[in-house]
């Protein structure tokens, strides 16, 4: 594959783990990580589900220092969907404690960061250049699209916001909906304020499946996930050649650094697409590869 | 596409199925000048739907009173809305969508007088085919507010002063006949009705019985498979 | 407190109007709004004629162009917001940042109301919107409790408007693309939740079996009431293994009884979803709620009205306002 542009400018980043993983095991994760993973940079914090948020943050500025040391990007993600007064008292004191960028993944964050660089997360609707244009002015230093835009809708978007970071989701299941009832919970006949955590039983999250028994969605808590695995691979280097910086690999249960290791080699044209894809297969064994999103069709579907 | 030239299911007990055996021995092609009376008059009262209803050119309706031996057949052709009634015993073209209902369930829709959405959630109405085309008619038609007296008081040689009264007369008598129908339905066939459903539960019952068994089989055959492979992987 | 009511088409205005409506909102016929269904909503000619019956009445109209406009192709949208501001509505509803600035820029006396689609659940959020956008009023996400709009009320210089009764999302409005991912049409890129283009329904051994696009969504036994195949009110298999309304059940959101309480929160404006109901649906709806509404606001015991026959699964239910629906 001689004839690939290699672009070894366009980073990778890790998105929040978006399950809940219990805090001793996320930390171990985000350790390997750090020692071993060839990613940019690394996002952390709860965005699903505040409940599960007290385990895991007592852990997070001795996990930070250590992304930090080994020369990774350290950005803490907020949570998408506030409503309570615990949790909007949460993200103001989250605003203000804390020294790293953050990812504002609701646009109460965004009111609350206002004078400050932030990154525009997934959960924030940017569709179109106007939109994307007033969050730049209003101080996003970078923004990740939302999963649903096609690979044209992104070209169309970059061709006004030249020289701009922009991420978009290549790897991982795709959250798609957000919502105030936890349907983990539901599932298990228990309420959103009793739930007793059974999202821990599911750490790449609950299978959905049809009437047919055929497979279809994932459930995370509150949140609804695609059930497919999207797997931009194959489409990474023309994306970056549009003008996305930044590529985001959402973390699953499976050797992570090894998913990064494939997409760094990708993007630095080290190995060929067809042994990218085949170390990919070899690694996500749980659900099948999508890319409809960015062909512009189903989600759930894979255009070859 | 969508064919439809199977029997219609069991007819609703309605007055209109005891109508329909009084006319049934009339043809289809007797209703001929009614029908293009009745479209020519919509056309004239009601652009609004027809405007609508343009997007849907070569889209083929069956629409089916459920009570009658009759089925409208309504297509757009060139711009131009067609309706054709047929005889159910004739052999029907091809179609897109089958609307399918009790005739006066279906003259409320027309005028507006029930919600199609909620005849369809009580499963009154039946639909089949290109749902975004039924939803397409569906919002046509609602979008004016059509009234078959004022339809059929048209200027037409048969009609003579006090038809509008006489029409009206008869819708009511019809809609008593017809609550006085469900009374006696109720009361014959909720014995049946009891005993089918637990047919049905036993069936569903048996089909989910099925289901797992099938998922343990490909649980089973995985487990074969990954063994096997080890086996192989061992040698 | 303010009755604002759904009509797709100018018929269902009239009945809006004729059943009590102090407001109809409408949609353009095309992409800008999120009832982009065919047959429906209103062509400009349309609105400047429905918009002059309602004024005559003394009533307004609100003109919701709440998709998120489409990159590199923004005109549909600029357009819709332009010929509401020349026909004059009393107000646009809007949900995308981009177009809510454009709108402030070039039409700053047009009345702005933030959508339901923007999904501002929190005072923060709301007051961004306020404070760069000039909002005056803000329709709430299902997602609150009655206790939680009140609180938030107390905390916010902005109109609230909620939903009172009908289809009702499960999910935070304007952020799932539960639907883009069965069938490619998303609510915030076209208008559209599990679009009729790609609905089907079939007869299977006795059951009407509901899919869309590549998935089977529900199968109801004939003699039980059928739902739309929405696919977050279909039949799933989940951790149990046995079918189940897995997110929610077919039904319909009424807060009828919990009008008072809507009232001493605060709230200003009650919304009735159902821009693409029949007027049917539109007269007997809005005529019950007027008739609630005003014993409500008179201190009155609300009385009961039977919506039965017009709900989603005949089934209704006071959703998120209630906090046992979590």
């Amino acid at each position: 594959m001689s004839s690939r542009v290699i672009n070894s400018q366009a980073k990778l980043t890790l998105g929040p783990v978006l399950y809940n993983w219990p805090a001793e095991q996320r930390r171990d994760f985000y350790f390997q990580i750090a020692d071993e993973a060839p990613v940019d940079v690394v996002y952390i914090g709860e965005v699903t589900c505040s409940k599960r948020a007290p385990f895991f943050t007592p852990f997070i500025p001795e996990i930070c220092d250590r992304l930090e040391k080994a020369g990774k990007e350290v950005v803490i993600s907020s949570l998408s969907l506030v409503m309570s007064k615990r949790e909007r008292k949460e993200q103001h004191e989250l605003v203000q404690d804390n020294p790293w960028i953050l990812e504002a993944n609701d646009l109460s964050a965004i009111e609350l960061l206002k004078e400050r660089a932030h990154i525009v997360g997934p959960f924030v609707n940017v569709y179109n250049e106007d939109t994307l244009d007033y969050f730049y002015r209003n101080g996003a230093q970078r923004v990740v699209l939302p999963c649903e835009l096609s690979g044209k809708a992104i070209e169309r978007l970059l061709a006004s916001n030249k020289n701009r970071e922009i991420e978009i989701q290549a790897f991982g299941r795709v959250p798609l909906a957000l919502s105030a009832r936890c349907y983990h919970a539901r599932s298990h006949g228990l309420s959103k304020d009793g739930c007793l955590y059974v999202c821990e039983q599911d750490p790449d999250g609950m299978n959905v499946e049809t009437l047919d028994g055929e497979a279809f969605l994932t459930v995370n808590g509150t949140q609804t996930m695609s059930y497919t695995v999207n797997n931009l691979l194959a489409e990474i280097v023309d994306l970056n050649r549009l003008g996305v910086t930044h590529f985001r690999l959402w973390p699953q249960q499976v050797d992570m650094v090894r998913v990064i290791e494939t997409y760094r080699a990708e993007l630095d044209g080290t190995i060929t697409h067809k042994e990218g894809q085949e170390t990919l297969s070899d690694l996500i064994d749980f659900a099948p590869f999508a890319n409809g999103f960015y062909h512009g069709v189903e989600g759930n579907r894979l255009v070859e | 596409m969508y064919n439809k030239n199977a029997p219609p299911r069991v007819p609703p007990f309605t007055p209109m199925l005891f109508a329909g055996f009084l006319i049934r021995p009339i043809p289809a092609f007797s209703f001929k000048p009614v029908v293009k009376h009745v479209l020519d008059r919509m056309k004239k009262l009601y652009p609004e739907i027809f405007s609508r209803l343009a997007i849907l050119e070569n889209t083929n309706f069956l629409i089916r009173p459920t009570d009658l031996h009759y089925s409208f057949h309504l297509s757009v052709q060139e711009g131009e809305t067609h309706v054709e009634v047929r005889d159910n015993s004739t052999e029907h073209p091809e179609f897109q969508a089958v609307i399918s209902g009790p005739m006066l369930d279906l003259i409320r829709l027309l005028e507006g007088r029930v919600d199609g959405d909620a005849l369809f959630f009580s499963r009154t109405l039946n639909i089949e085919g290109d749902t975004e085309a039924v939803l397409t008619l569906r919002n046509a038609v609602d979008s004016a507010d059509v009234s078959l007296v004022d339809v059929m008081g048209g200027p037409v040689a048969f009609m003579k002063p006090g038809f509008d009264k006489m029409l009206s007369k008869i819708g009511s008598v019809f809609e008593q006949l017809e609550r006085d129908f469900v009374t006696v339905q109720q009361s014959i066939l909720l014995p049946a009705a009891r005993h089918m459903r637990e047919v049905d539960e036993e069936l569903d019952r048996m089909e989910n019985r099925m289901m797992k068994m099938d998922k343990e089989l490909v649980k089973v055959k995985t487990s074969l498979k990954k063994s096997s492979q080890q086996v192989q992987g061992a040698r | 407190m303010e009755l604002v009511c759904p009509a797709g088409t100018p018929a269902s205005l009239r009945a809006a109007l004729d059943a009590g409506a102090d407001v109809v909102y409408v949609g353009f016929r095309d992409e800008t709004n999120a009832r982009n269904f065919p047959g429906l909503n209103f062509s400009p000619e349309e609105l400047r004629e429905s918009l002059q019956k309602a004024h005559d009445m003394g009533r307004q109209v609100y003109v919701a162009i709440n998709t998120y406009p489409q990159a590199g192709n923004l005109d549909p949208w600029y357009k819709a917001v332009d010929n509401a501001a020349r026909i004059g509505v009393d107000a646009v509803i809007l949900a995308d940042i981009g177009l809510l600035d454009y709108a402030k820029r070039q039409h700053p006396e047009l009345r702005r109301h933030l959508s339901v689609q923007a999904s501002a659940s929190n005072p923060e959020s709301i007051n961004f919107y306020r404070s760069a956008f000039d909002v005056q009023r803000v329709v709430l996400p299902r997602v609150l409790t009655v206790r939680e709009i009140g609180e938030l009320i107390k905390e916010i210089d902005v109109e609230t408007e909620v939903f009172a009764f009908g289809g009702m999302c499960v999910m935070a409005e304007g952020r799932c693309s539960l639907s883009s991912y069965a069938t490619g049409k998303s609510p915030n890129m076209n208008g559209v939740c599990s679009p009729a283009s790609h609905v089907e329904y079939e007869q299977r051994r006795g059951k009407l079996v509901s899919r869309l696009g590549e998935f089977t969504i529900n199968s109801f036994p004939n003699d039980e009431a059928a739902g739309y195949p929405t696919l977050c009110k279909g039949r799933f298999v989940g951790h149990t293994g046995d079918p189940s309304y897995l997110f929610e059940e077919p039904t319909s959101l009424n807060v009828m009884m919990m009008l008072p309480e809507l009232i001493q929160a605060g709230v200003r404006a009650l919304k009735i979803e159902g821009r693409q109901r029949g007027k049917a649906y539109v007269y007997q709806v809005v005529s019950g709620y007027r008739k609630a509404i005003d014993a409500a606001m008179k201190g009155e015991p609300v009385p009961f009205i039977d919506m039965g026959n017009i709900t989603e699964g005949t089934r209704s239910t006071a959703g998120a306002y209630e906090k046992n629906w979590r």
